[in-house]
């Protein structure tokens, strides 16, 4: 059980997001909160339309709310766009999300050269690196210069996830991870996802794959009508071993 | 494999084999029939031949394509027939609903006017109130309204529907259903499919979601490596599968109350190179030498030597 | 009741003779992305690339024997003017006695490196400013709008003349004056471009993983944007020789006794009766000049991906 003092991961408080549509201003979330630790699993259900898109950019702090707070491990996003690897996405369509001029080693070590990293690698250190991150995922036979183009669906999806997870970051924001993969693609991807949140990664996951958050969800929420409605997953128990 | 007892109507495919200009080898003698009024469900992962089958069905494929084997449809010979019999069969005996709603319509025209046009290709003009009457019956509100909005006005469900009904204008003996409700969110999923089935026609369905299958067909067969590998009635396979493959897919399907799904090892075989021995081996939890060096015939709905016993 | 199997195979086309490959660029294979290779490719191995490159390789030619020659263009002799071409004076002489190759050659480099120097600033200006605008948005990219609306209103040579009225003939300000108009569109395009990337969800993973701005956006935004400007100024480059030739045949060009294409044109519509080999020399170099230039970066353009 995770001790009631620990400072949540994310926290959204009565956030309030407004949408300037044909005729009126359309309220898309009204006054949803949100908070999710580490090593929970927060699933975001909903009818097409209902506003997951634009929670889950609000959680990637991609969106300012017009009213409310949103909180990254205590703190508040600050204005402008400085930022520092705590929160990564993962999104839908993982071709798309990759540069496409780019080999895919330097795709996932492109976070590894942040300012706030400390060591400077070399080319030579960084291909040794996305290497071995392959290698995690089952992906060993991949070339190290590959471009995105030259990859399915569920291989671009899996370099998408090791470039999120490969600076540590605390949240991960996923907007439907396996929506236009295979079952056994997106059976694999759900893996990687429980084994991020079992080394105490917060991941919020929106999905209209009601079965698939229902078995990796701790939590799944409903939203409906810009609101947000909780009930438990199949994983309630977060952190523990299946 | 049931023999294809069905007269004129429906769909009937026998041995078809599709090799693209690449050397890919994408459908490796299929056989299926679709009765009149019956949902066959073709699954199977992203690769495994079954959207070049649905193209083969409506003479979509590059003429650069060897297509060799017979289709049947209503009767008529879609292999190796000419471009303007196509046109005649396409719309007339068989309808298609591709798989993003979105990109089926043209963005400038108001939906009525492009749902009218499956009549007017054909040179026919749609009944008095026809348009809207085939939207009302698939669920659609307020009908006469909303065939004057643009696509970007209905929803993706919605579009779904209207494909339905220009799919249907002519009640075609076969609909072929692309995978229909892949770009839908789940919970359009069941209108839609449910609309596809009112239709009265057969329809042959591509999909890769089993749960929505089992829902919704009646009988299914699942595409290994362009070769099928298991036939039967829906609810008979996907709750008691007897080829290793299948039984692997529904391991793969996240169920409430079992845990995290288990995925397959390895990829699917590159199809531009032909197998020794049956396609699956090297992924297959069953596989012996047999099946290394043996492809397995289609027996009792089976291509499978270890279920089938060593039947060569 | 089956029917045998009918196999039928449907018309192979096969693929296109080597012919059909050189002149017709849409018959090629087309990698994905375009990298430097694959646009050198274009050039070297089609229709386009070939008759350019060799429309080019006169061009060049003709300057270099212009520059290694002794004659000089300013050795004024009035007993030969007007000699038709011969083997001391290829191109022949003008009113003046000039040597015609040497002008020819002199000139050559004079429109070509203004031309150069054209869409220098105005590729780099537009990196800068349409980037800028297309992914900061707001009030910097509204004025620059207004002030390129203004701008591209007028046609390039009428604003290039203007700005040559208010600033005077001769080199540096045919150059400002020409790169006026080529400033405004080539940031327009630039900022369309920047645009369509501000949304791309690599830079947004980028930007969160704490990447900076300019680190972020010369990654992965630049590298496209710059091959798109690549292939716009190659496009445009034949445009901009023509225009200074156009000026110069004017008078608002380069001042004499600096010899211009354009110029040399003009100066010889009067005396076409006595020499009309003057009027070939120019008008053929900058024929020779816009063909080789546009058939390159239409090879160019024809190599980029689908």
């Amino acid at each position: 059980m995770i001790a009631p003092a620990a400072v949540p991961v994310l926290d959204l408080e009565q956030v309030w997001v407004r949408h300037p549509g044909e005729r009126h201003l359309s309220d898309v979330l009204r006054g949803v909160s949100l908070r999710v630790h580490a090593g929970e699993i927060v699933g975001i259900q909903g009818p097409s339309g209902s506003g997951k898109s634009t929670l889950l950019r609000v959680c990637a702090t991609l969106q300012r709310p017009v009213l409310g707070r949103v909180r990254i491990a205590g703190r508040e996003v600050p204005r402008g766009w400085h930022r520092d690897g705590k929160v990564m996405p993962i999104n839908q369509n993982a071709t798309g999300a990759l540069d496409p001029h780019w080999p895919i080693w330097r795709t996932i070590t492109e976070p590894l050269q942040a300012r706030h990293h400390s060591d400077r690698l070399t080319q030579a250190q960084r291909r040794e690196i996305a290497d071995e991150q392959l290698r995690r995922v089952g992906l060993d036979g991949l070339d190290l210069d590959a471009r995105p183009g030259q990859l399915s669906g569920g291989q671009c999806q899996r370099v998408a996830i090791l470039r999120a997870l490969i600076a540590k970051p605390r949240l991960l924001v996923a907007d439907e991870p396996t929506a236009a993969l295979d079952v056994s693609v997106a059976a694999g991807v759900l893996h990687l996802l429980a084994d991020a949140a079992s080394h105490g990664i917060a991941i919020v996951i929106a999905s209209h794959d009601r079965a698939a958050l229902q078995v990796l969800c701790t939590r799944v929420a409903h939203l409906r009508d810009g609101r947000l409605v909780e009930h438990a997953g199949d994983r309630s128990e977060p952190l523990a071993s299946r | 494999m049931t023999t294809p007892t069905a007269g004129p109507d429906g769909l009937v495919i026998e041995n078809l084999s599709v090799r693209y200009p690449s050397g890919t080898h994408a459908v490796r003698g299929v056989s299926l029939h679709v009765a009149p009024g019956h949902t066959l469900a073709l699954v199977g992962e992203s690769g495994c031949g079954k959207s070049t089958v649905a193209m083969a069905v409506l003479g979509l494929l590059p003429a650069t394509t060897r297509v060799e084997g017979t289709i049947r449809v209503a009767g008529h010979e879609v292999v190796g027939a000419s471009e303007a019999s196509l046109r005649r069969i396409r719309g007339l005996h068989v309808g298609l609903v591709a798989q993003d709603p979105m990109r089926s319509f043209d963005p400038l025209l108001p939906v009525g006017t492009s749902v009218s046009e499956a009549w007017r290709v054909h040179g026919r003009r749609p009944p008095r109130d026809g348009v809207a009457t085939a939207l009302g019956a698939l669920g659609i509100a307020d009908p006469r309204r909303r065939l004057r909005q643009r696509p970007h006005q209905w929803s993706g469900g919605m579009l779904q529907r209207a494909a339905i009904a220009a799919a249907g204008a002519h009640t075609p003996a076969l609909t072929v259903a692309d995978e229909p409700t892949s770009a839908l969110d789940a919970d359009l999923a069941d209108t839609v499919l449910n609309a596809l089935r009112a239709t009265g026609a057969g329809v042959l369905l591509i999909s890769h979601d089993l749960a929505l299958v089992a829902r919704h067909s009646d009988e299914v067969s699942v595409m290994y490596a362009g070769k099928i590998v298991e036939h039967g009635q829906a609810a008979k396979v996907l709750a008691a599968p007897r080829h290793p493959y299948t039984a692997a897919l529904l391991a793969a399907t996240p169920r409430p109350g079992t845990g995290l799904p288990a995925p397959l090892p390895g990829a699917p075989p590159n199809l531009a190179l032909e197998p020794t021995g049956c396609a699956f081996a090297p992924r297959c939890p069953l596989a012996d030498e047999d099946c290394a060096e043996n492809q397995p015939p289609l027996h009792h709905d089976v291509a499978c030597h270890r279920v089938n016993g060593q039947a060569a | 009741m089956s029917q045998g199997a009918d196999t039928r195979t449907v018309a192979d086309q096969g693929s296109p003779n080597w012919l059909r490959r050189w002149w017709d660029p849409r018959a090629r294979p087309r990698p994905a992305p375009m990298t430097a290779q694959g646009a050198l490719r274009a050039v070297t191995t089609t229709a386009a690339g070939h008759i350019g490159i060799g429309c080019a390789t006169a061009v060049v030619a003709v300057i270099a024997a212009g520059a290694l020659r002794h004659a000089s263009t300013d050795t004024v002799s009035i007993t030969d003017a007007f000699r038709p071409p011969s083997w001391a004076h290829p191109f022949g002489t003008d009113d003046f006695g000039r040597d015609e190759l040497a002008r020819v050659a002199a000139a050559g480099r004079t429109s070509l490196s203004a031309a150069v120097l054209v869409m220098a600033i105005a590729t780099a200006a537009a990196l800068v400013l349409g980037t800028s605008a297309g992914l900061i948005g707001g009030a910097l990219d509204a004025a620059l709008m207004r002030v390129t609306d203004v701008l591209l209103a007028i046609p390039n040579l009428v604003l290039a003349m203007a700005v040559i009225g208010a600033l005077g003939p001769g080199f540096d300000h045919l150059v400002i004056a020409l790169s006026v108009s080529y400033v405004a569109s080539f940031t327009r395009m630039t900022r369309a471009f920047a645009l369509s990337a501000r949304h791309r969800a690599d830079l947004a993973a980028a930007r969160l993983a704490g990447l900076g701005w300019w680190r972020s956006v010369l990654g992965h935004v630049a590298r496209p944007v710059a091959g798109q400007l690549t292939i716009i100024s190659t496009l445009s480059f034949g445009d901009v020789v023509i225009s200074i030739a156009a000026l110069s045949f004017l008078g608002l060009g380069v001042r004499p006794p600096t010899p211009e294409w354009g110029a040399m044109l003009s100066d010889s519509r009067g005396n076409f009766a006595v020499a009309p080999w003057l009027l070939l020399a120019p008008g053929l170099a900058i024929v020779l000049t816009a063909i080789a230039v546009n058939l390159i970066a239409d090879a160019l353009r024809e190599g980029e991906p689908a």
